[in-house]
């Protein structure tokens, strides 16, 4: 059995129990939403280095192509995720070139094409095809419990990406990436190849954490899915856990987002505080996250 | 002017007229060189005179701006570094491991196209020939000295099966006791068949040498046998930095 399947299971198993003993379903399914992103962040910056302060730009466009497809083209719901998954890798594949930057410049631009997306999308010209500043509303498909369960498959699918990277030749390969792309080029990696399926493989899961997003809440308005915090959230919850890890991004959202919404919405300026604290000691003392100290005391993670 | 080797039937490795540069600074001027099946070439050169930038070129990192390259008998253009490795040729450098990756990882890279089975096989043959390397192969690469880096980066560079290995400087930053280590593994590679492209300032390296050339502000001014390079003012002058009689070199 791969390292990092039982892990998988028994995360997706909680939010599978979860439901039935505690009320607040709108949390769960956050807090699914943020591990989801947070595992696509992983894909992406955690194997092959790329930090895509954008990333929220594909989980808006998976909204929105779930969102449309069911206004202008009547798809089943079901379907309509596909479609949004779609549309997330259609602007990835439209943004690949950005890979050829690096470090900051990509992830200032990745910002940028994301603002973009949100301006395109919000622009009352467009009112007719995506309802521009007036939002989404999907109240006529409007279900918690089948958001709900797509979500949880989201999430395994999450889960699955990474417990398959954790353990194939293909993730190593985007480590290596990472490394040093030019000696992965040594290897026999085509380093092109490689690190544009991760790139789309990270869309695809914000695509689809959106998609299910939109039909959960199934009334929006493009702020909210096109959020920047989205993104940072994301980010730090996956640096704090430690990346490359299948437990980390899963750690790192757990603690930071419940830390989140014990205190953050009620108190907010002591959340900043220790949000801003967390952060700082964080990159000082524990670059490679909160996992890396199980490690050093030589406890095998997944 | 250029000097080609002695005719082989078919060598595994020719470039035809090599021009290279980065951006405006052309490095390199009409290089010919040729590989012999089993042959081992040392290139020489001083700092700065183009060796690095020519073993580039034959992978496919610094691109040519006129010349061919053929390996087994094959035109290598428009192909891609991972492509030329993945046809057998493999480079060595210094910058050839992944310290955060362990050396267990690092040497499954080395063998990243080949089927699993024989990634298995083929590691433990060469932690048969690398010992020290096998008895920390679950430590991180960052961890190695530099001669045992040197020694992961050469085990890597074979483990993908290459006919040809090519090596940038495997004697820079190592003491004398490893370079002797380096130079007995590569006679016994070489013992097996293997192809070599040498760049080295180390003259322990030319024991080796089937073959001996020497580059010289970004031209082949030698290529030969060891022995008339021993009498050639051109070496002396280039690599020794000795001021021979003016004899009409031009540049």
């Amino acid at each position: 059995m791969p390292r990092g399947v039982w892990f998988s299971v028994g995360v997706v198993l909680l939010f599978v129990v979860l439901p039935f003993v505690y009320g607040n379903h709108d949390l769960l399914f956050s807090m699914m939403m943020y591990l989801v992103l947070a595992q696509g962040i992983n894909v992406l910056f955690g194997f092959t280095g790329y930090l895509p302060f954008g990333y929220v730009g594909f989980f808006g466009a998976g909204a929105y192509g779930m969102s449309l497809a069911i206004l202008l083209l009547h798809f089943p719901p079901f379907a309509a995720l596909i479609a949004g998954a779609a549309a997330a890798v259609l602007v990835a594949l439209v943004l690949a070139p950005l890979l050829r930057l690096s470090g900051a410049y990509f992830a200032i631009a990745s910002l940028a094409a994301s603002e973009v997306l949100y301006y395109v999308i919000s622009n009352p010209h467009l009112t007719s095809i995506t309802q521009g500043p007036y939002g989404i509303n999907l109240a006529a498909v409007y279900d918690s419990s089948a958001s709900y369960a797509v979500m949880v498959a989201v999430l395994a699918l999450a889960l699955g990406m990474v417990v398959y990277l954790r353990n194939s030749r293909t993730g190593l390969a985007l480590q290596a990436i990472r490394e040093e792309p030019v000696s992965a080029g040594f290897a026999g990696v085509n380093v092109v190849r490689e690190r544009t399926r991760a790139w789309l493989m990270s869309a695809a899961l914000a695509g689809l954490a959106g998609g299910a997003y939109a039909w959960h809440v199934s009334v929006f308005y493009p702020k909210p899915v096109f959020d920047l915090n989205i993104s940072v959230f994301a980010i730090v919850f996956t640096l704090f856990g430690g990346v490359a890890t299948l437990s980390g991004p899963v750690v790192g959202t757990l603690l930071l987002y419940g830390l989140y919404n014990w205190i953050g919405i009620s108190q907010p300026q002591y959340f900043q505080l220790v949000f801003g604290v967390v952060i700082v000691a964080l990159v000082l003392f524990l670059p490679n996250g909160l996992v890396s100290l199980l490690r050093r005391v030589g406890a095998n993670v997944p | 002017m250029s000097f080609s080797a002695t005719e082989t039937a078919s060598p595994l490795l020719r470039a035809t007229g090599l021009a290279a540069g980065y951006g405006l600074l052309q490095v390199l001027w009409d290089v010919d060189i040729e590989i012999g099946q089993g042959e081992c070439v040392i290139l020489l050169g001083a700092n700065g005179a183009g060796k690095t930038t020519l073993l580039k070129a034959l992978l496919g990192l610094v691109a040519l701006w006129h010349g061919s390259i053929e390996f087994k008998g094959r035109s290598l253009a428009g192909q891609r570094t991972d492509q030329r490795v993945r046809q057998g040729i493999a480079y060595m450098s210094e910058i050839g491991i992944f310290p955060n990756l362990s050396i267990d990882e690092n040497l499954s890279l080395g063998g990243y196209h080949l089927p699993k089975r024989d990634v298995r096989t083929r590691a433990s043959q060469l932690y048969a020939m690398f010992p020290d390397l096998e008895q920390r192969r679950g430590a991180l690469a960052a961890s190695l000295s530099g001669g045992q880096r040197k020694m992961l980066s050469l085990a890597k560079a074979f483990m993908g099966g290459p006919q040809l290995l090519i090596m940038d400087e495997p004697s820079a930053g190592l003491s004398p006791r490893y370079v002797k280590e380096v130079i007995a593994t590569l006679r016994q590679l070489r013992e097996g068949g293997l192809s070599m492209l040498i760049a080295e300032q180390n003259l322990g390296f030319l024991d080796l040498a089937g073959r001996v050339c020497v580059l010289d502000s970004g031209r082949m001014s030698f290529s030969g046998g060891r022995d008339a390079l021993e009498h050639d003012d051109i070496l002396r002058r280039s690599y020794f930095g000795l001021d021979g009689e003016d004899d009409g070199r031009t540049d």
